[in-house]
């Protein structure tokens, strides 16, 4: 019999259950009981619809038990971490008619159900001999264990159920079949390749054997197994008509299902059952599972086609020396330019020195803000002034503006033959930290260093000198305030000594 | 030969050393020595050589520094010679300066031989004539100009026995020798000698004494407490424009908010005093004068609106000088709060019409009322009915 399990109750008659944080009797594990394999396998893949094996796998048991009635039914004990995993797995094990229970060892209880939402407690552990002892508000059974289900065991021996209809849901989408497996039989390899070749399908291929069985007369299988990208629709049709091929979809990393099946179980939830290093191919028509030992190697497909190689096709190769390419040496000219092109902002102006007492009169004339922008430097040819944003306040000297980034010509010139920007300040040996000046009639251009420049009107102007004055004498300088301070000097012994009020007689 | 003849160098003149060592520092600042006084022969000496001294570099020297103090005062004033009313003032200060001397209060001196030489000092100092004109007042304010701001650096030491007090002298090196040993602390403060001679009823007399002798150095300190403004005694020299114009520049630099309490102050008292309607009618006059200058002079015409706020800040963080603004609306009404002529120039109406305004907010109408009694009792004059009207 099985009582009600009260809120902040701490004492129970279980074995190995307690409270968890909701007041929920929880053992260390939950067990859930299944009364034949359909109902087993059912609430298996409706786990991995939901949610990943991963929560049950760590340590997840499938015993096959025998009730004292000799019945066969099979208890699925994992791990209960929390009442919220155990609350799930009973809600679908009742799904499929299944009982869920809580505790540990040996004993396990009935887990909780809305009569009661915090679990039930025995009110007496039953003293039947056997591997397990359930106790259900109905019954209280014990079970003994007749064998384990590995649960790989189940996933590999699960026959893969046929889809109906054409190539089935999983590859109506074109990405469902970027990649594709084409499982062939070894004699159809080189056909299968060269017809993909000649079809332009990308495609990689490698032959796996499967390993030697223990059978004396069977001995190792091969496949042939090529991977391809994109397969055509006409191609896909074709190759699932073909006998002795199968076409393949990857399931995760390592598995491949063949199309038009589909395992009973989610076998993307299943990851932790297979092994990383090897590949699993579920084949439907033959209702099989073929174990690689590990990744074959892929090769690409063409390499694989042979087109028939002689070695006396030619001679042996000619040794050839190097030379260095001859070198052509084009002279840039500059020239006037009609093109419209040519004609830029005038961004520069070389002003003679004959017209510097010019510059300096119409410096007074402009105004501050304009001459902020100007910045000149002195050179054997004249004052050469930059204004970054145009020097249209300078009609003097010869303009000058920019055929490439700091790199000036004259206005209205041009290089013959055209370069590029990029190319000039190739030529020129750079502009970093310089100024490249092109001057009509010179033999060739000018480097000015940044730090020739300066800013115009400063350096326009004349410096002045400012002549130090003296304080003139006639201004007496004000009154120090100068505090004054009382000094009590030594006394004589009688200060008053002498003192009188009237004058000497 | 007489006792004091003895104790007198003979051959050696007394002035220079005296010039050099008291009255250059009293003038122009710096280490006053003081060490005893002088009686009747000692001033018959120094007045004799001052007489006789001719081009004395010490002379010069406190020519110019007076000179130098008249000049903040009146426009290019000659060198003061150093006459007998220099050489008193300077005797007094020396006599009420000894008072404060450690040897003023040693075994050896006698309380009735001080309070002899008080009555003597303050009998020259009676004798000298009341000052008439600004040179003179000036004059004689350059001697004493320093009175006020006149302190003394005091020392205490203490150590592991004791601890010994010196008064405007240096300890002994022997005293802060072993500092660390003796347990050895100085401790240095200034003192003021107003301050201490209002504590000493025979300096007191003699500081009373030298502030009747020199009006004008009396006139530029009114933000003292005490002796308090004796403006019945003033106010005549008030009347003279130079002096007005002198002393309001004085009390305009201290500032309106320090000066305003004492003054209204010095005025009610002059108030309450019977015969001093002249008196009265000039120290109002100057008052309101004062408030009229805080007003007007200024880099920039005066605005109205900043005026007032100016006002209203002074009136409430400056609780004396409330009764000034009230005074200045009071004087009003007695035809002593502004010339006659201000109201002609429209520029300078508006700002005082402001002010007045201003001065009616902040004081309120029944303190102007009670002042205004005041003023009437002070100036005798009835107060008209028909100005309210």
């Amino acid at each position: 019999m099985l009582e009600h399990v009260a809120l902040n109750q701490t004492r129970f008659n279980t074995p190995g259950v307690a409270p968890d944080n909701r007041g929920v009797l929880l053992g260390k594990q939950a067990a859930l009981l299944f009364s034949s394999v359909d109902r087993l396998v059912g609430f298996f893949r409706v786990w991995c619809e939901e949610s990943s094996m991963d929560d049950l796998l760590a340590k997840l048991k499938i015993h096959q038990v025998r009730s004292p009635l000799e019945t066969r039914e099979h208890l699925v004990i994992f791990h209960a971490t929390t009442s919220y995993l155990v609350d799930r797995a009973a809600r679908m094990a009742a799904m499929f008619g299944g009982l869920t229970f809580t505790g540990s060892g040996k004993h396990f209880v009935k887990y909780r159900d809305n009569a009661s939402p915090l679990g039930y407690d025995v009110t007496q552990l039953a003293a039947d001999a056997g591997d397990f002892a359930l106790y259900h508000d109905t019954f209280s059974q014990s079970y003994t264990r007749v064998k384990d289900v590995p649960f790989d065991q189940l996933v590999f021996r699960l026959s893969l159920r046929h889809l109906p209809g054409g190539l089935g849901p999983e590859l109506s989408e074109r990405a469902d079949r970027e990649v594709l497996w084409l499982i062939v039989r070894p004699g159809l390899l080189r056909s299968v390749l060269t017809y993909l070749w000649r079809n332009r399908v990308r495609a990689e291929a490698a032959v796996a054997s499967t390993g030697a069985t223990a059978g004396t007369f069977t001995g190792a299988r091969e496949l042939g197994l090529i991977r391809v990208h994109d397969l055509p629709d006409r191609m896909l049709d074709l190759f699932r008509q073909v006998p002795g091929v199968e076409v393949h979809r990857p399931v995760g990393d390592n598995c491949t299902v063949q199309v038009g099946f589909r395992h009973p179980l989610r076998l993307e939830a299943c990851a932790a059952v297979f092994d990383k290093d090897k590949l699993y191919v579920f084949s439907g028509e033959r209702d099989a599972v073929d174990v690689l030992a590990s990744m074959p190697p892929l090769v690409p497909a063409h390499d694989l086609i042979g087109s028939g190689f002689d070695l006396g096709e030619r001679p042996e190769p000619r040794p050839l020396t190097a030379a260095a390419p001859e070198q052509i040496q084009i002279s840039l000219k500059l020239v006037p330019s009609t093109a419209e092109s040519a004609h830029r902002r005038v961004t520069a102006t070389l002003i003679p020195w004959s017209q510097a007492a010019w510059l300096k009169r119409l410096i007074y004339a402009l105004p501050p803000t304009l001459l902020a922008t100007y910045r000149v430097a002195a050179i054997a040819e004249g004052l050469f002034v930059i204004g970054e944003q145009g020097v249209d306040g300078l009609p003097l000297g010869a303009l000058y503006q920019e055929a490439a980034p700091s790199i000036y010509v004259p206005l209205g010139h041009e290089f013959l033959p055209r370069v590029s920007q990029a190319v000039l300040t190739d030529q020129v040996g750079g502009t970093s930290g310089r100024y490249i000046l092109f001057v009509l009639g010179g033999e060739g251009p000018l480097a000015l260093e940044h730090a020739l420049f300066e800013p115009l009107g400063r350096r326009a102007l004349a410096r002045l000198t400012a002549e130090p004055r003296e304080r003139d004498p006639r201004l007496e300088p004000a009154r120090a305030a100068t505090p004054a301070t009382v000094v009590n000097e030594e006394a004589p012994a009688f200060p008053l000594w002498g003192f009188t009020t009237k004058e000497s007689t | 030969m007489s006792r004091e003849q003895k104790r007198l160098p003979a051959g050696e003149p007394l002035l220079p050393t005296w010039l050099h060592e008291f009255v250059l520092p009293l003038v122009a600042g710096g280490d006053v020595r003081v060490s005893r006084v002088f009686g009747a022969v000692e001033l018959r000496r120094l007045e004799d050589e001052a007489f006789t001294m001719e081009s004395d570099e010490r002379a010069l020297a406190l020519a110019e520094a007076r000179q130098e103090v008249m000049a903040e005062l009146l426009i290019d004033p000659a060198p003061p010679a150093l006459d007998d009313e220099a050489i008193r003032l300077a005797l007094a200060v020396q006599t009420m300066l000894f008072f404060g001397h450690p040897a003023a209060t040693a075994a050896t001196v006698r309380k009735s031989r001080l309070r002899e030489v008080a009555a003597w000092t303050q009998e020259q100092l009676a004798a000298l004539m009341p000052a008439e004109g600004p040179t003179q007042l000036a004059a004689r304010h350059s001697i004493l100009h320093h009175l006020f701001d006149l302190g003394r650096d005091d020392v205490r030491v203490s150590f592991w026995a004791g601890r010994r007090e010196f008064r405007g002298q240096e300890p002994p090196a022997r005293l802060l020798a072993w500092q660390r040993v003796r347990r050895v602390r100085e401790e240095r403060w200034r003192t003021s000698i107003v301050g201490e001679a209002l504590g000493d009823p025979l300096a007191r007399g003699l500081l009373d004494a030298l502030l009747v002798a020199s009006p004008l150095t009396d006139l530029l300190s009114p933000t003292r407490t005490e002796p308090p403004l004796d403006l019945a005694r003033l106010a005549p020299h008030l009347a003279n424009a130079a002096i007005a114009r002198a002393v309001c520049d004085r009390w305009l630099t201290l500032g309106l908010g320090e000066v305003g309490g004492p003054l209204v102050g010095a005025l009610f008292r002059l108030y309450d005093q019977r015969g001093q309607r002249a008196a009265a009618r000039t120290a109002t006059a100057l008052a309101c004068h004062l408030v009229l200058l805080w007003l007007f002079a200024r880099p920039t015409a005066p605005d109205p609106v900043r005026v007032a706020s100016e006002m209203q800040v002074l009136g409430a963080t400056r609780p004396g000088l409330r009764d000034l603004f009230g005074l200045f609306v009071a004087a009003q009404r007695f035809d002593l709060g502004a010339p006659p002529d201000l109201a002609r120039d429209a520029r300078l109406r508006a700002p005082l019409d402001a002010c007045l305004k201003a001065c009616r907010q902040i004081v309120g109408p029944e303190r102007i009322t009670e002042i205004e009694g005041a003023i009437a009792r002070g100036v005798d004059a009835p107060l008209k009915l028909a100005a309210q009207a």
